[in-house]
């Protein structure tokens, strides 16, 4: 398969399977962001068009700055959703749960934030320095 | 790092583009390592020496 049609396909997994799977009868949350999350990956993952040094480069470091922000965003999320918890109340008693953001929402956001800095990195380095404002045109 | 590249480039009077395409990389590469975002690997530093008949040393140098 090629890389355009990998795209595409993650493409429309996310804008279109996504979707009909939240609204299809005995939906869950978990099989939505499943596939949103392998769709995300298929687009991130998949080669460019020219994919070259310079592009791996970039993807590499989306991905290590988007894990960590991603990590950081759980760990928020987490303490909120678990603010209430007291884990000698109620892991002893188990009286409460603790929650968590699932594995697929966590490779999602990672995804997301991976694929915006990619492509915000990319469009920088089609950008000419303010010093030499020359040729980028061809 | 800085280096020769957009002045030897504009010697030859190739634009961005046609350099991507000599040295099998993308115009925004190209871009990137002129305007100093980038530093390219040995390999593609030895096409670029090569396309332009020079050494690494004259094309690249140390800060």
């Amino acid at each position: 398969m090629s890389s355009a049609t990998t795209k595409r396909l993650g493409a429309a997994i996310v804008l279109v399977l996504a979707p009909v799977l939240h609204v299809a009868p005995g939906s869950t949350w978990i099989r939505t962001t499943a596939a949103i999350a392998a769709g995300l990956m298929m687009i991130f993952f998949s080669k460019e068009r020219i994919h070259d040094e310079r592009v791996q480069d970039l993807k590499l470091k989306a991905l290590s700055a988007a894990f960590s922000v991603s990590f950081a965003l759980t760990l928020i999320v987490n303490w909120f959703l678990n603010r209430d918890f007291d884990p000698r109340r109620d892991v002893d008693g188990a009286t409460g749960v603790l929650r968590s953001i699932s594995a697929f929402e966590l490779i999602a956001l990672t995804m997301v934030v991976a694929l915006a800095l990619f492509h915000y990195w990319r469009f920088q380095d089609s950008s000419p320095s303010s010093a030499e404002p020359e040729d980028v045109s061809a | 790092m800085t280096n020769r590249l957009r002045e030897l480039r504009a010697a030859k009077n190739w634009s961005q583009g046609e350099l991507a395409s000599r040295l099998g990389v993308s115009r925004q590469t190209i871009n990137a390592i002129e305007t100093g975002k980038y530093d390219p690997s040995l390999p593609l530093a030895f096409s670029i020496a090569r396309l332009f008949g020079r050494s690494i040393e004259e094309i690249f140098q140390d800060r």
